[in-house]
C-alpha cells in the first residue's frame, strides 16, 4: 500500500502530507496535522461532531476522503480564532452557556459559521435548520440558539 | 477512530476515463460521489471494494439545465443542496426541492448527490450495523447468506427503499441516462428498480449515471413530497410520499402517487391514479386515495416505527401530499 503526497490547505496554511488513500479528512486533520479540535463521535456521518468547512460549505470530515479535497479551502474550529482572540461567535457561546461538555461545540461552530457567512442575519428557524445535523446531548440546544441569535442580531461572524 | 478498510483511489478526469476504469476493474470498484452512504458502510465493513472511483473529479456532471428537447436535465453529481436551493427547481418542481431539502442534514446535503440518492443502497436494521454486531447473527440474504432476520422464511431480501428524491422523480416520470464504455443508454427511471432488497437497482458495476431528465411541467401541475420520520432531521424516511398532479380546473387530468420507504422499491399507487384521472377531485376521492396508499404500502419490521403505523402514515401523508399538490397546481411554465 503506497502513500500519496498531497497538499491540503487547512485554515489558510498549505500542509504537505504523505497519506494512504483510505484516510478520511477527519483522520488527517487530527492525526497528521495535529488539529484535534474536530471530533469523532459516531464516525458514520450521523452526528455532525466532525463538521468542517470545505470551500465555505459545512461537510462531515469523517465521511470525506482526504484525497478528494486537494485544492480546496478547508477550515476547522482552530481557524475561527483571530490570533489569540476568540471570534464573536465563540465569545457568544461562552457568554450564553452554550457549552457544557464541549464535544459537539466545534461541529456546531463550524455549521453556524457556514450559515453566517451566507446569511449574517438568520431567523430562528434558519439557525435551527443549520444545526439540525449537529447533535448535542447536554444543552438541549436552547442556549446554542440564543448564542447564535445574539451574534446574528449584531451581524458578526 | 473508526477507520475505512484499505482500497486504491481512482480519480478519473473525464467520463470516458471513468467508464474505461469501471470496465477494466469490473465488480471490484465502488463509485464515490458524496460518500455519505458509501464511506459509513465501508467503515462497517459492509463493502470492501478494491477500488474506489471518485466521480466528483469528472467535469460536466453537475449542471441543472433546461434542455432543448422539452426536458430539465439534472447532472448526476448535482448535490442535494443545489436541488434544494435552485430557483428553477423550487418553482417548477417544488416536490423535488422539498425532497432534496429533507434528506438527512445540511452537511449531508452539501456532499450528497442526486445520482447517489438514485442508486442509494436499501437499508435494514439487521444490515446497517457494525461488523462486530453482525458477527453475532447469521449472515442475512443481503450479505450473501440465506436467512432474513426480519421476515421468517423469506425467499428474498426485504431491506427497504431509503431514497427521498426517487419517489418524486418517478412522480415526474423521469428518464435516467446511464453510461458505460460502450455508450449511453436512456430509460424510464422506474425500470431501474427491482423491488428486491439485495440488488435494488439494475445498474451494472461498469455503469455510471450521468443525468436524470424530467419532462417540463405542464401548466396547472402541482407537486408535493411528504416525509415521515421519527426525528425532524438526519433520519431516513419511515414513509415517503410523492405526488404530481396535472389539473384542468377542478378536474384531474393526470396523477402520480409514489410511496418510498415502505417496500424494497418505490411503489406507484396506480389504483389511485386510475381513480382520479379524468375525474373531479372530491373529498371522497381523496379519502379513498388515502386508503389505497395505505393498502399499497408494504413495510416490514426493519426501520423506525412499527409496520402498522407506517402503513397508516402512508395513507395520512398521501392525503396531505395530494391536497398540497392540488393547491399548488396552476404555475404555468415559461421557457
Amino acid at each position: 500500500m503506497e502513500k500519496q503526497v498531497v497538499t491540503l490547505k487547512i485554515n489558510g496554511e498549505e500542509c504537505e502530507l504523505a497519506i494512504y488513500s483510505h484516510r478520511t479528512l477527519l483522520e488527517v486533520i487530527r492525526e497528521e496535522v495535529g488539529l484535534t479540535g474536530t471530533k469523532q463521535a459516531c464516525g458514520l456521518g450521523a452526528c455532525g461532531a466532525c463538521t468542517v468547512l470545505v470551500d465555505g460549505e459545512a461537510v462531515l470530515a469523517c465521511s470525506t476522503l482526504a484525497l478528494s479535497v486537494q485544492g480546496k479551502d478547508i477550515r476547522t474550529v482552530e481557524g475561527l480564532t483571530e490570533g489569540k482572540e476568540l471570534s464573536h461567535l465563540q465569545k457568544a457561546f461562552v457568554e450564553h452557556w452554550a457549552i457544557q461538555c464541549g464535544f459537539c461545540t466545534p461541529g456546531m461552530l463550524m455549521s453556524i459559521t457556514g450559515l453566517l457567512s451566507k446569511n449574517p442575519h438568520p431567523e430562528e428557524d434558519e439557525i435551527k435548520k443549520s444545526i439540525s445535523g449537529n447533535l448535542c446531548r447536554c444543552t438541549g440546544y436552547t442556549k446554542i440558539i440564543e448564542a447564535v441569535k445574539s451574534v446574528a442580531e449584531r451581524g458578526n461572524r | 477512530m473508526l477507520r475505512l478498510p484499505k482500497f486504491k483511489y481512482l480519480a478519473p478526469q473525464s467520463i470516458e476515463e471513468a467508464c474505461s476504469l469501471l470496465r477494466k476493474h469490473g465488480g471490484q470498484v465502488k463509485i464515490l460521489a458524496g460518500g455519505t452512504d458509501l464511506l459509513p458502510s465501508m467503515k462497517q465493513k459492509l463493502f470492501t471494494p478494491e477500488y474506489v472511483l471518485d466521480l466528483k473529479q469528472v467535469p460536466g456532471l453537475d449542471k441543472i439545465e433546461s434542455g432543448a428537447d422539452d426536458e430539465m436535465k439534472i447532472g448526476s453529481i448535482c448535490t442535494l443542496r443545489m436541488l434544494e436551493e435552485s430557483p428553477v427547481i423550487q418553482k417548477y418542481y417544488p416536490a423535488l426541492s422539498e425532497a432534496a431539502g429533507l434528506v438527512a442534514a445540511t452537511q449531508v446535503r452539501n456532499m450528497g448527490t442526486i445520482g447517489g440518492n438514485i442508486a442509494l443502497e436499501t437499508r435494514c436494521r439487521y444490515f446497517n450495523q457494525s461488523n462486530v454486531w453482525r458477527k453475532s447473527v447469521d449472515k442475512c440474504i443481503k450479505r450473501g447468506g440465506n436467512v432474513c432476520h426480519v421476515v421468517r422464511g423469506a425467499k428474498r431480501c426485504y431491506a427497504y427503499f431509503a431514497a427521498d428524491t426517487v419517489p418524486v422523480l418517478l412522480a415526474f416520470k423521469a428518464m435516467i441516462r446511464v453510461r458505460d464504455s460502450q455508450g449511453e443508454r436512456q430509460c424510464h427511471l422506474k425500470e431501474m428498480y427491482t423491488h428486491e432488497g439485495k440488488n435494488p437497482n439494475t445498474l451494472k458495476p461498469t455503469e455510471v449515471i450521468t443525468s436524470v431528465n424530467i419532462p417540463l411541467p405542464e401548466s396547472e401541475s402541482g407537486s408535493c413530497y411528504e416525509k415521515f420520520r421519527i426525528r425532524k432531521a438526519i433520519n431516513y424516511p419511515s414513509v415517503g410520499v410523492a405526488v404530481n398532479v396535472i389539473m384542468d380546473g377542478d378536474t384531474c387530468k393526470d396523477l402520480k402517487i409514489v410511496l418510498g420507504a415502505v417496500g424494497s422499491g418505490p411503489i406507484e399507487v396506480t389504483e389511485a391514479e386510475k381513480l382520479l384521472k379524468g375525474n373531479r377531485v372530491t373529498e371522497e376521492a381523496i379519502e379513498k386515495i388515502g386508503s389505497m396508499a395505505q393498502k399499497a404500502a408494504q413495510p416490514v419490521e426493519n426501520a423506525d416505527a412499527t409496520p402498522a403505523y407506517r402503513r397508516k402514515m402512508a395513507g395520512v401523508y398521501a392525503k396531505r401530499a395530494l391536497r398540497k399538490a392540488i393547491s399548488r397546481a396552476g404555475v404555468p411554465f415559461h421557457k
